[in-house]
């Protein structure tokens, strides 16, 4: 069908040149290079976060669904970040029962809480060793002296996690206690936690700051274990997840979307590039072969050319991840198998066609040098600036294909990449419900890596282009 | 004979990445109804531009227009775009463009686009206008089987015939033909001069003939306009031009100019036309002039009239 | 305006179309019996043939229980003899590309028609209308958008508009649609709610059938506005480049000097003579786009083929997702094909060609 608009060959220099001194090339280098410094960090770092990625134990200690850190500036409230007493923050206190061969352990951590919010959730991470079991007591003492007790049971040794929010035990205790006060029972465990027990004593749930009383003081909690174990050690860590984490938030599985931004980046950014120069070079070395053979090699690569361009791409690539679910590294095999031919082949043959034509061509031939080395030496060097237009252009398609078939289910099993991310959060309800930092931030990289790669092409196309770009 | 068309400094610029380029600077001379003007020079000396100046069809990135150019008493400079639609395009004054290979319309057949000046400035019905299309296909000596062909299936020639059929089909007075003939073979050009010599004589047209073949311009016409780098450097009748050129670069053009069965030794002019966004300062032809003076680099040559009917721009006969 | 048709240009566009849809749905039998999976949709289809036609067969039918079984398993295995199916692979493979060339594509695993059929064509052609109405409304408006906007960035090369719409083009050209889609939703759904979160009507649909159009046009919008944003800028872009190449050809000079009028000039002179080659540009574009519906569909939760493919894949029903393949194939070819036909008409090179 016709002939392609094609551009006309010009020196690589100059376009390296008028790129980086055009407004736009120089914008697009300068994003590239931010994302390509962000990804040095995922290359380099020594952690594993491949693994820990897919591995949910690993996110317990970041809150669900947390909107990102900076909103608070926007909300103007002083919302719960994550705060987390460790092991060592809490203060130990060990007691020998003399001549019972009891041994008496309380753990106490402190925590001054004066945002305005209460927390999405409370988790303590409990380890007990003993050789028996123990008896393992814990309570809230708010600010005002008042006390909730929230277990009081036997346990076996071993790690123990406690989601106070939802864990049986304590919701019946919390229960206990509204009834012992008389306040009502559809009160919430977090709501009954942090809230003074004047206001529940009145029905309602007031949110109570260390600040509220004077002088000021922490909320506190106490971890009490009793074992007649010869050895006998506790040791607990408290979460207070909030509802906004870090600076790219979290999903629904408490990933930092920050992390998976990063490592996705080499990621999108080796696809892509990898992806763009293979396809576009293949294509051009067939077009120019195309072109500068002419005949029957030109008929057939022609014809090819016009099949590859109908194939409908997408489903055979579909096909190919719902039966054989490939890594992200074999189904770029497939997307170059399945672009051996394409519009680069066209076009660059009739630039071929052109330059076959120009006087040095014939000077070469008439020197005596072979088809394959004219070709190589001389047509070819011509259609680079072309040629990089066009990877430019196309590395945006393929990060955009990646996360096309990450919608569809077919991303990459292991990987965390950037279109995961948005399929993930698309699947899981996000734009539904508006957890947009989940769909946005993601959607904000690919898009930047897009824009960067589309000024490069628009500064580069002006140079190719000058007749189109008057004025 | 009255005077038809009379430009005084007419003045074409445009703006590209470059800078301006000034393709015509400053054009004046007057032109007789009934004769024909060649207008020569070297390629990119801006004939074409001039041509566009006098017929007000400007490109797009038109930066300067200005000058008089007073056509059939009226100065064309003051009327409306509508004014030269209605009036004078094609009516009064048409123009076959140099490119007339790609003067026609791919998609649209000869008929349609032969009879479109009828239908639009006489309102013809259709059938009317392609009768009269059919006309002038034979004015200009093609079958009218061509009226349902459409232009890839014509040749060269043919469609250099159509392009000035179309140009006549109101019959206009006044005619501008830039290269008609350059693309040609000798013998289709011969038969296309015979043809505008015949016309000239039939319908009293008035031309100006763009070409860079001074042989041509001698069969044709009266009075040769020699151009360099956007100015007009020499003007006058065909004789005096041929016999006695005046400005060096007139003389370097004609010793350039290859004669049939002589064996002269072609001249060639050493240096290359200037660029017109950066014209040198004086006289421009002054860079590649034999007898450059100093004050040829800082003045510039006023015409002057060196016999009844022959100017000349130099400085060599301001002196004089 | 009528040119006629060239034979041979269309003998050889059409050969060309049938090889690339032959090529295309054998690519696709032969990646899928990578799994097995071929054999097991033409047995699938073998074994509901067999029992349909026996079922009809009211002797049959008379048989005690354990016979029926029987009978069915000799006859069905009759039959995969005298299907072939026996044969190695590279005589099946071409045994299923008939079958599927002429739309035999077996019986889904799980996925049910509306009707109740697993026929995989009949989930499938239920589906198309939803497809296609979608597809065909959003290229109609986008192309006729963006050629009139090509059309005015033309007007002033280098201009403000022309520079801020071809930096959109460019920024659009690269983004899919369904990437859009999801942004969109979370704006307009989420937090203008203007639109709803998607599907085809609402649920329970209204039972007045004007009511129903309606409801069924407003599930449309977001998907239009999409679809049309992110597409019609590159369109825009195209006709600029070709029309702006058109505008600097002779042919339109000397219409001017015709002293035609400026509408004219632009209508006969540029925006006719530029339609062949922005239809040959936009026929990748157009290609793309096909494949972008798939996703957008599942988006919008648009109950047409896309969504369907999606829905297959979540329930691993492998003929579903093999047919939606080979319908896609089909799609793409008739685009072509249409594509094509509209060339022949507006450029009458074709006819000699
Ligand atoms: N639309 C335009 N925009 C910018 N520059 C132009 C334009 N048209 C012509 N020029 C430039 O103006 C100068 C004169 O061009 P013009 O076409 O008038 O020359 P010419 O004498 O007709 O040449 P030729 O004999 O090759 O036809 C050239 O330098 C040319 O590059
Ligand atoms: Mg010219």
């Amino acid at each position: 069908m016709g002939d392609f608009v094609s551009s006309a060959p010009v020196g690589l220099k100059s376009v390296a040149y008028e790129v980086s001194h055009s407004k736009s090339g120089l914008a697009g280098i300068i994003i590239l290079a931010s994302i390509l410094l962000i990804s040095m960090v995922a290359v380099f770092s020594p952690e594993n976060i491949i693994e820990k990625w897919n591995d949910p134990q690993a996110w317990l200690d970041k809150p669900r669904l947390a909107a990102p850190e900076w909103v608070t500036i926007f909300t103007g409230q002083n919302s719960l970040k994550t705060v987390i007493i460790k092991q060592e923050d809490f203060r130990k206190d060990v007691q020998k029962v003399a001549g019972l061969n009891t041994t008496k352990i309380e753990l106490r951590a402190r925590i001054t809480y004066n945002y305005d919010t209460i927390p999405t959730e409370v988790n303590l991470n409990l380890e007990i060793i003993s050789e028996t079991r123990s008896l393992l007591t814990v309570r809230w003492v708010r600010p005002d002296g008042s006390s909730v007790l929230l277990l009081r049971e036997a346990v076996e040794a071993g790690q123990k996690s406690v989601f106070t929010y939802r864990d049986r035990t304590v919701f019946e205790n919390v229960q206990a206690y509204l009834q012992k006060l008389a306040a009502p029972s559809t009160l919430s465990v977090g709501e009954v936690l942090f809230s003074s027990e004047d206001s529940l004593l009145k029905g309602t749930a007031k949110l109570l700051k260390s600040s509220d009383v004077k002088p000021s003081r922490p909320y506190e909690l106490v971890v009490e274990g009793v074992s007649e174990s010869k050895f006998f050690d506790v040791n607990a860590q408290l979460n207070l997840l909030g509802s906004v984490y870090g600076l790219c938030g979290t999903d629904n599985m408490r990933r930092d979307i920050f992390v998976g931004i990063v490592w996705g980046a080499p990621i999108a950014l080796a696809f892509g590039l990898v992806a763009a120069l293979v396809v576009t070079l293949v294509q051009a070395v067939f077009g120019a072969i195309s072109g500068f053979y002419g005949s029957r090699v030109d008929e057939i690569i022609q014809r090819v050319t016009d099949i590859y361009l109908v194939l409908p791409f997408l489903s055979l690539l579909i096909t190919i991840q719902f039966i054989y679910k490939t890594t992200i590294w074999t189904l770029l095999i497939a997307v170059i198998a399945l672009s051996l031919f394409g519009g680069v082949t066209k076009s660059v043959r009739s630039m071929a066609l052109q330059i076959r034509e120009e006087p040095y061509i014939e000077a070469a031939k008439s020197y005596g040098a072979s088809r394959p080395r004219i070709l190589f030496l001389y047509i070819l060097p011509r259609l680079l600036p072309y040629t990089f237009a066009n990877i430019t252009v196309s590395v945006p398609a393929y990060v955009f294909l990646e996360a096309s078939l990450s919608i569809l289910g077919l991303g990459d099993p292991a990987l965390p990449t950037w279109g995961k991310i948005i399929s993930e959060a698309f699947s899981g309800g996000a734009a539904y419900y508006g957890y947009w930092w989940w769909i946005l931030i993601p959607s904000i990289f690919i898009v930047l890596v897009s824009t960067a790669f589309a000024l490069l092409w628009y500064s580069l196309d002006k140079v190719l282009n000058p007749r189109l770009r008057e004025e | 004979m009255s005077v038809l068309l009379s430009l005084k400094g007419l003045t074409l610029y445009y703006r590209t990445r470059r800078g301006v380029v000034k393709a015509v600077d400053g054009v004046s001379f007057d032109l007789k109804e009934g004769s024909c003007l060649s207008l020569v020079g070297e390629s990119g000396c801006g004939k074409s531009s001039m041509a566009y100046a006098i017929m007000r069809l400007l490109p797009r990135n038109t930066h300067t227009y200005c000058g008089e150019l007073i056509f059939d008493g009226k100065n064309l400079m003051d009327l409306t775009e509508n004014d030269l639609r209605r009036d004078f395009w094609l009516k009064k004054m048409a123009m076959v463009f140099q490119g007339a290979m790609n003067s026609l319309n791919p998609v649209l057949n000869i008929g349609e686009q032969l009879a479109e000046p009828f239908t639009i400035h006489l309102g013809l019905d259709k059938l009317e206008a392609l009768k009269r299309a059919a006309e002038l296909l034979e004015l200009v000596r093609l079958p009218n089987s061509l009226l349902d062909k459409y232009p890839h299936e014509l040749s060269g020639g043919m469609k250099q015939r159509v392009v000035i059929a179309t140009a006549l089909s109101l019959r206009p007075k006044f005619l501008i033909l830039d290269e008609p003939t350059s693309a040609l073979d000798v013998i289709t050009q011969a038969n296309i001069i015979n043809l505008l010599k015949r016309l000239q004589e039939e319908l009293n047209l008035t031309y100006i003939f763009i070409t860079h073949d001074l042989g041509l311009s001698s069969e044709l016409s009266d009075y040769i306009a020699v151009m360099y780098a956007g100015k007009v450097v020499e003007l006058g009748d065909i004789v005096s031009i041929l016999t006695a050129p005046k400005h060096p670069y007139t003389q370097k053009l004609l010793a350039a100019t290859p004669k049939l069965l002589e064996d002269a030794k072609l001249e060639f002019i050493p240096g290359s036309p200037p660029d017109l966004a950066y014209p040198p300062p004086g006289c421009r032809f002054h860079p590649r002039c034999p007898y450059v003076m100093d004050v040829c680099k800082v003045r510039e040559p006023e015409p002057v009239k060196v016999s009844s009917e022959h100017y000349v721009s130099c400085l060599l006969w301001e002196r004089v | 305006m009528f040119v006629g048709f060239s034979k041979k240009y269309f003998a050889k566009r059409i050969s060309l179309l049938a090889i690339t849809l032959i090529v295309a749905t054998y690519l696709t039998v032969v990646i899928a019996n990578g799994g097995g999976l071929v054999d097991q949709i033409l047995a699938s289809q073998i074994r509901f043939d067999v029992s349909s036609t026996l079922s009809r067969d009211p002797s049959f039918n008379r048989l005690p229980e354990e016979e029926r079984e029987k009978m069915l398993e000799q006859r069905i295995n009759l039959a995969i003899q005298a299907k072939g199916l026996d044969k190695p692979f590279i005589v099946r493979s071409f045994i299923y590309l008939v079958d599927a060339l002429t739309l035999r594509l077996g019986q889904a695993l799980v996925i049910k028609s509306n009707t109740g059929s697993r026929a995989v064509v009949d989930i499938i052609m239920e589906r198309l209308p939803a497809t296609v109405a979608l597809f065909t409304t959003a290229t109609i408006i986008y192309s006729v958008l963006g050629i009139l906007v090509g059309l005015v960035m033309a007007r002033k090369p280098g201009g403000l508009f022309d520079r801020f719409m071809t930096m959109l083009a460019v920024v659009t050209g690269v983004i899919p649609p369904w990437f859009f889609a999801i942004i969109f939703l979370l704006l307009f759904a989420f937090y203008i709610r203007l639109f709803p979160f998607g599907g085809f009507v609402s649920v329970p649909s209204p039972t007045d059938p004007l009511l129903y159009a309606l409801d069924v046009m407003y599930h449309m919008v977001l998907p239009l506005i999409t679809w049309i944003i992110a597409s019609f800028p590159f369109w825009a872009y195209i006709t600029r480049n070709i029309v702006i190449q058109t505008i600097g050809e002779d042919f339109v000079t000397m219409a001017k000097a015709k002293g035609l009028s400026e509408g004219m000039v632009l209508r006969k002179y540029v925006l006719r003579p530029s339609m062949p080659p922005i239809i040959t540009n936009v026929a990748l574009a157009l290609i793309a786009s096909w494949q972008g519906a798939i996703i957008t569909e599942v988006v919008f939760g648009w109950p047409g083929i896309g969504n369907l493919l999606n829905l297959a894949i979540l329930s691993t029903d492998a003929p579903v997702v093999i047919g939606a393949a080979v319908v896609y194939a089909y799609l793409l070819v008739a685009t072509v094909l249409i594509l094509d036909i509209i060339y022949g008409v507006l450029d009458p090179r074709v006819k000699v060609g």
